[in-house]
């Protein structure tokens, strides 16, 4: 059994790879979790799980015939797979692999976090919402982070993948959530999973090289995002079908 | 597109266009350019915006907001006029608020320079910029969203965007409605 989850926002600097990885801590308490850094151009996920010095990432496996078995490693209870940093390993990456790559991961796990790159102008940002069952959908309680946040939500819904929640993080104690949350769910789709406050926390785990699941367990942070995953249900599929579907979804090469 | 006419602060004429991208967050510049090509002036002129030197949005009259196709249009200017404008950051934010994308920050300076260091350069950039940037009026937040149009202008344009990007991309047959 498997469900896929891109993990998007529009905007950067929201804390999406944070979210993407402190969710998928705390779901891996009951299921098998991998997570991906599908954001090729600018890479994440390394930094967040001390995995900045490993000869294989995404970037390989896009760009040449290397086995994406070789860009997995086991941190935190999760399978991470990180992407590189290296410009020259950005210009290899071929996007349209990403489909590949994340049929053989299906066939594996039975949550699948995809951590979706900010901006909605190139393909290789929009294939994660593309591929994935559902979308999580990370937003500021700011204008152009919500403005954002709503246009990823039309995307999704033009392919045909559903919003599985949508995380409201870095709320600032002035921010009036409740007012900001109540308006924001006349147009979202999918119900509001959670409110991750502002703290310094999820910086200081950012600097250990570690997800603030395991850096800092105790803090109100690290509480908010696992009352976040619990309210987001898995529904998971045959991860054959699923497996197949990404594997034959149809992407023909642009001329 | 329209844009406000923002306060001329640099004309020049470049070889690559990527030299425009170190100038911009070299004056960290908050507005837009203006690139056309001086030997051709009746061609489309193409248009990046930046906050603090870090690019926002980029257009290109063909290829309208698609970043990767505008950016290779506006690539292909070699020599490159560039007009650089200033505008007020509230201004340009508004402007990348209502835009149907923004950009990667770092794709321009993946796309255009084979040079890591510009890549580097934008994004500590980026990031100092997020980290430091001051909340929004929460007020202001509440009325955004209160604004039904403005809202269902966005998400109309928004879709007529992702249908345009599918046939680009090569993803129309997925679209949930595509027949």
């Amino acid at each position: 059994m498997v469900e896929a989850f891109a993990v998007a926002s529009g905007k950067g600097g929201v804390g999406k790879t944070t979210s993407t990885l402190a969710l998928g801590m705390a779901l891996s308490d009951r299921y098998d979790v991998t997570v991906v850094d599908a954001d090729t151009g600018m890479a994440n996920l390394l930094f967040h799980t001390g995995l900045d010095g490993v000869e294989t990432t995404l970037h390989d496996v896009l760009g040449s015939d290397v086995p994406v078995s070789d860009a997995v490693y086991e941190r935190f209870g999760m399978r991470v797979v990180p992407c590189g940093t290296s410009l020259s390993g950005f210009r290899r990456a071929d996007p349209d692999r990403l489909r590949g790559v994340v049929a053989t991961l299906a066939r594996d796990t039975d949550v699948l976090l995809l951590d979706s790159a900010p901006a909605l102008g190139a393909k290789s940002a929009v294939l994660p919402v593309v591929l994935a069952d559902r979308v999580v959908v990370v937003v500021q309680p700011t204008i152009p982070s919500l403005s954002d946040a709503l246009k990823v939500q039309e995307y999704a819904t033009a392919y045909g993948t559903s919003i599985a929640g949508v995380l409201f993080n870095r709320v600032q104690p002035t921010d009036p959530i409740e007012r900001i949350s109540e308006a924001a769910s006349r147009y979202f789709d999918g119900p509001i999973i959670g409110r991750i406050p502002e703290r310094p926390s999820p910086q200081a785990a950012r600097r250990a090289g570690k997800p603030v699941l395991a850096h800092a367990p105790e803090s109100s942070v690290a509480d908010a995002y696992r009352g976040a995953a619990d309210r987001l249900e898995i529904r998971p599929g045959d991860e054959t079908a699923i497996a197949d579907r990404f594997q034959s979804a149809v992407i023909p090469e642009q001329p | 597109m329209w844009l406000p006419q923002g306060r001329l602060c640099r004309s020049t004429v470049v070889s690559t266009v990527s030299s425009v991208l170190a100038l911009a967050l070299d004056l960290s510049l908050t507005g837009y350019g203006v690139f056309s090509m001086p030997e051709t002036p009746r061609a489309p002129r193409g248009l990046i915006t930046f906050d603090g030197g870090v690019p926002g949005c980029c257009y290109h009259p063909q290829t309208s907001w698609d970043s990767t196709a505008a950016l290779s249009r506006i690539a292909s200017y070699r020599p490159c006029r560039v007009d650089l404008y200033q505008l007020s950051r509230p201004t340009v934010r508004s402007i990348h608020d209502r835009a149907p994308e923004t950009v990667d920050p770092t794709l321009p300076a993946s796309q255009l320079d084979g040079d890591s260091i510009l890549l580097q350069r934008t994004k500590r950039r980026h990031s100092k910029r997020e980290s430091n940037t001051a909340p929004t009026n929460t007020d202001t937040v509440v009325s955004f969203l209160e604004d039904s149009d403005r809202i269902r202008a966005l998400q109309e344009t928004t879709r007529q965007t992702v249908q345009l990007r599918a046939r680009r991309w090569n993803l129309a047959s997925l679209l949930e409605n595509d027949h």
